[in-house]
């Protein structure tokens, strides 16, 4: 009888540990979601413009930096010239703008808006300035 | 007796409950904050190339490039800072300038928090020997 009680006690504990063992296998739900980075490149015309259209799904400070402008032929060698940029909404095959400023690149946000959800647009364009085409770099970050 | 091996059969199920609720709920994620510091590294500039380093910001502040030494010394090579761009170990550069190795930052650019580039490219003056180069990054 003896026998039978510790018999049936290291059945149920067995099964119990091996249930517990279980759990470990589970990895890590990650729930947490932080800001988007985009990074919009390209090349600029001499009266041109580009622009680059995203998603923001909650709202939140959409940062704006045009950080690299340079010349074609010599890549590498940065530009010092002033170019539009500016943050708007997709209309067809363009850019329409809502906010907007002359900038040159720097390593800090230019253009900073709050934006509800919804789809935008990242805009760069020449105002004048160039006397031929550039590279540029524009970096997006939203929520 | 049988309402001894029941007590006995509840108090072991009970204990693992306990034990194995304990090995649960206190993991957390890891995650790597960024801090300010200064950074240095050593490469060598083939002709025509470029060494690239990138560096995190923990807040806005004042990114310092130093292009500390060259060998051989005194060669006159592009610095530069920027953002990592689209093609890995490319970077896109915002502020660039033409200099020697010295113990004072040559270039320095305002950054917020994020991640960002600097290197030291060939401007021409690279022979067929390449240049081994060290450069510091300081960062907020």
């Amino acid at each position: 009888m003896k026998l039978m009680k510790a018999l049936a006690l290291a059945v149920v504990l067995a099964a119990a540990m091996s249930a517990c063992g279980g759990s470990d296998t589970t990895s890590p739900t990650t729930t947490t979601s932080g800001p988007e980075t985009l990074l919009f490149e390209g090349q600029l015309t001499v009266g041109g413009s580009a622009f680059y259209s995203f998603t923001v799904t909650t709202e939140g400070l959409a940062n704006v930096m045009l950080a690299s402008v340079s010349a074609t032929t010599s890549p590498g060698t940065s530009s010092t010239v002033v170019l539009g940029l500016a943050l708007g909404t997709p209309t067809g095959t363009d850019c329409t703008i809502t906010n907007s400023l002359p900038a040159s690149a720097g390593l800090t946000s230019q253009l900073v808006n709050d934006l509800q959800p919804g789809t935008y647009c990242a805009r760069v364009y020449d105002i004048g300035n160039l006397k031929t085409a550039v590279n540029f770099s524009v970096r997006i970050v939203h929520t | 007796m049988n309402r001894l091996l029941h007590l006995s059969l509840f108090c072991a199920l009970a204990l693992t409950a306990v034990a194995c609720g304990g090995s649960t709920s206190t993991t957390s994620p890891t995650t790597a904050t960024p801090t300010a510091g200064t950074e240095a590294f050593t490469g060598t500039i083939a002709p025509g190339g470029a060494a690239i380093r990138n560096f995190t910001a923990s807040a806005s502040g004042t990114a310092s490039v130093t292009l500390l030494t060259t060998d051989p010394n005194s060669t006159l090579l592009g610095l530069g800072i920027g953002i990592p761009g689209t093609d890995s170990g490319n970077c896109d550069m915002t502020k660039t300038l033409q200099t020697r190795a010295g113990s004072t930052a040559q270039l320095t650019a305002s950054v917020e928090a994020g991640t960002y580039c600097a290197g030291v490219f060939d401007i021409g003056t690279v022979g067929t020997n390449g240049v081994v180069v060290s450069m510091t990054v300081a960062h907020p």
